[in-house]
């Protein structure tokens, strides 16, 4: 299977003033991200982890301090001219994670779909073909954002996105402000998405449940760094690191009774991380060895990064 | 029986005034709260459980109104107290612990000078020992005591939100009212904040309502369980039968809505629509434009909360 979008070591900080003294908060500390063709791959890990910063790196929201972006095979250098630009982002769209906020109050539907078509010059009557492919009807058209529901709002968003048929879609969790009834909805929405126009997916999301229904792959960040990486079903199922066994236990699950997790600890600062293993002082199998250990040891068809596996 | 109910609710309705015109976000709420009871209130945004919290607490400000309806706590209405009398009511019997623990803490206080502003406003006591409390329930929702002089822009979220759940028991109050205490939080902080939670229910024995929109923290740790739609509560019951039989078709796509990350991948369903409009008077059942098993009489007769089993209490045409 080919690769659509592949980054290779990206880094990303930021600066945090404190009086006159400068901080670094490194966001991204090297991170790999393959996308293969027609795949869901979900981005897992708490907030403050770097999922969004990831995300707004491959949309050149943020451009990347370090590292490569590929896409289709073709460098993506940091600077681009006005056109490449506008290429880059007709094959690579994003879901913003608020829909509320999304979309501009005092304009109808209608021109907030019309957007996208006069800026990449694609054809008019694809609006209404999106608006039925987000399942929603033709009069919705004519409607403000205010008199839709949360759900309606993300499917709006979708279909802005799917619009100039691009390539990859960047979700960032579609589905953390809408209730729990409707969620299974929008996922499956981007399920048919991916089959019906062949598009990858980068969906980023703290909710692991959500994430085996919905992906192919998964990756998990912790603190900057992707810390496991597998097929969706295998690595649920069996998670290697302990801060995947640690997001999975967290979970709720109606079936399981009086099962205590107890205070686990919080993510480190990203501020002047110290090196080694990030997840070592909330880890319960942590080691001496863990001060120094970085490399992601593969396993057949999985990453992970722990000393355990080596 | 209503001897030992540490809260009655009967017959509430309230909501807001928005362009002269009424939405009725609480529609004719009954319930109650045993001693030690658990309450868990689920609902999707917009049914009307913090409108239901808030006008229980008698904190609901205009455009909120409460129309009718009365709020027994502990054998006394707390709509027929004056304001001195409730306020000393407040954190002493009853406290709540809002949504965003961000904005509930004074950002130029520390924590200490909070947790005593509580403490000497309500009981007569030296510094000293007050003092000795604030560090021990400190202690007991697991902040260290060289904290107590944090601000709360010095302490994570999760560790403000353990806070204000500090904060709420001080005075060991009778009841616990939680307000989305961990909506704002990571998977793993939101599971420490629940088992803490839990936890300090069985050690200090007070009685809890705890509102959310996510059902699935609910089935762990509440007793009782009351689902909200379109503000009417439609299903109540003991915990585990809701879960393991839920009766009213709107708990039974709740549940369903629920991804598992446990066991076989199953299609897991959405319901579609949406709340009906508020400020209109609903005649029928108020789910029926979402109901998969919606009859004629549905959209002509509003159904009533009925008990059909005992302990068990649904309002659908169904049963």
């Amino acid at each position: 299977m080919s690769s659509v979008l592949i980054a290779k070591g990206l880094k990303k900080s930021f600066d945090i003033r404190r009086g006159f003294t400068v901080l670094k908060l490194k966001a991204l500390r090297g991170v790999d991200v393959e996308l293969r063709e027609k795949e869901i791959l979900s981005i897992v890990g708490e907030s403050g982890c770097g999922k969004t910063t990831l995300l707004r790196v491959l949309a050149r929201i943020h451009l990347q301090d370090e590292g490569e972006i590929f896409l289709l095979g073709k460098r993506v250098e940091k600077k681009l001219s006005r056109k490449e630009e506008l290429e880059y982002r007709r094959n690579v769209q994003m879901i913003f994670q608020d829909p509320f906020s999304a979309l501009n109050p005092t304009k109808r539907i209608k021109s907030i779909l019309e957007r996208p078509v006069k800026i990449f010059k694609l054809d008019r009557n694809l609006i209404e073909k999106t608006l039925e492919e987000v399942e929603l009807p033709i009069d919705t058209l004519q409607k403000f954002p205010h008199e839709l529901s949360g759900g309606q709002k993300q499917r709006i968003v979708i279909a802005r996105a799917i619009l100039p048929r691009p390539k990859v879609l960047l979700a960032d969790e579609p589905t953390s402000m809408l209730d729990v009834s409707i969620k299974a909805g929008v996922l499956n929405l981007l399920l048919k998405l991916k089959e019906d126009h062949s598009v990858s997916m980068i969906h980023v999301t703290h909710d692991l449940a959500a994430a085996k229904y919905v992906s192919d792959r998964i990756c998990v960040m912790y603190a900057g760094l992707i810390v496991e990486e597998g097929p969706a079903r295998s690595l649920v199922d069996e998670p290697l690191h302990p801060y995947t066994k640690l997001l999975k236990l967290a979970a709720p699950d109606p079936k399981r009774l009086n099962f205590k997790l107890n205070n686990t600890g919080e993510p480190p600062s990203l501020i002047d991380p110290p090196p080694g293993c990030p997840f070592m002082p909330r880890c319960p199998y942590a080691k001496k060895e863990c001060a120094q250990f970085e490399e992601l040891v593969q396993l057949d068809d999985r990453k992970v990064r722990c000393i355990m596996y080596v | 029986m209503k001897v030992m109910d540490v809260l009655q609710v009967q017959n509430l309705n309230a909501g807001y005034m928005f362009k002269k015109k009424k939405v009725w976000a609480v529609r004719n709420v009954s319930l109650n709260v045993g001693k030690e009871d658990f309450l868990g209130i689920a609902g999707e945004s917009g049914c009307g459980k913090t409108t239901l919290v808030m006008a229980i607490l008698r904190l609901l400000k205009s455009p909120g109104f409460v129309e009718s309806g009365k709020v027994i706590f502990d054998g006394v209405d707390l709509y027929q107290l004056s304001k001195e009398e409730l306020d000393r009511l407040r954190w002493k019997q009853f406290s709540y612990v809002p949504q965003s623990s961000m904005n509930s803490l004074n950002p130029v206080l520390n924590i200490r000078d909070q947790m005593m502003d509580v403490i000497l406003r309500h009981r007569s006591m030296t510094k000293q020992e007050a003092l000795q409390l604030i560090v021990d329930m400190l202690q007991l929702v697991g902040i260290p005591p060289e904290r107590v002089k944090s601000y709360p822009h010095q302490l994570s979220g999760g560790m403000r939100q353990r806070v204000v759940i500090a904060m709420s028991l001080l005075l060991s109050p009778k009841l616990v009212i939680f307000d989305e205490p961990t909506t704002a939080l990571d998977v793993v902080v939101q599971r420490s904040i629940i088992e803490k939670i839990f936890e300090l229910q069985l050690q200090k024995r007070f009685s809890a309502i705890f509102v959310t929109h996510d059902i699935s923290l609910l089935f762990e740790i509440t007793k009782h369980l009351a689902i909200m739609y379109a503000g009417e509560i439609v299903e109540y019951g003991p915990t585990r039968e809701v879960y393991e039989e839920p009766l009213h078709p709107y708990t039974v796509g709740l549940i369903e809505s629920l991804p598992s990350i446990y066991g076989e991948l199953k299609e897991y369903k959405s319901i579609p629509g949406r709340l009906p409009d508020l400020s209109q008077s609903i005649a029928g059942c108020s789910f029926y434009e979402r109901c998969r098993s919606r009859m004629d009489v549905c959209r002509l007769e509003h159904p009533g909360l009925k008990e059909v089993k005992p302990g068990r209490w649904v309002a659908c045409h169904l049963y």
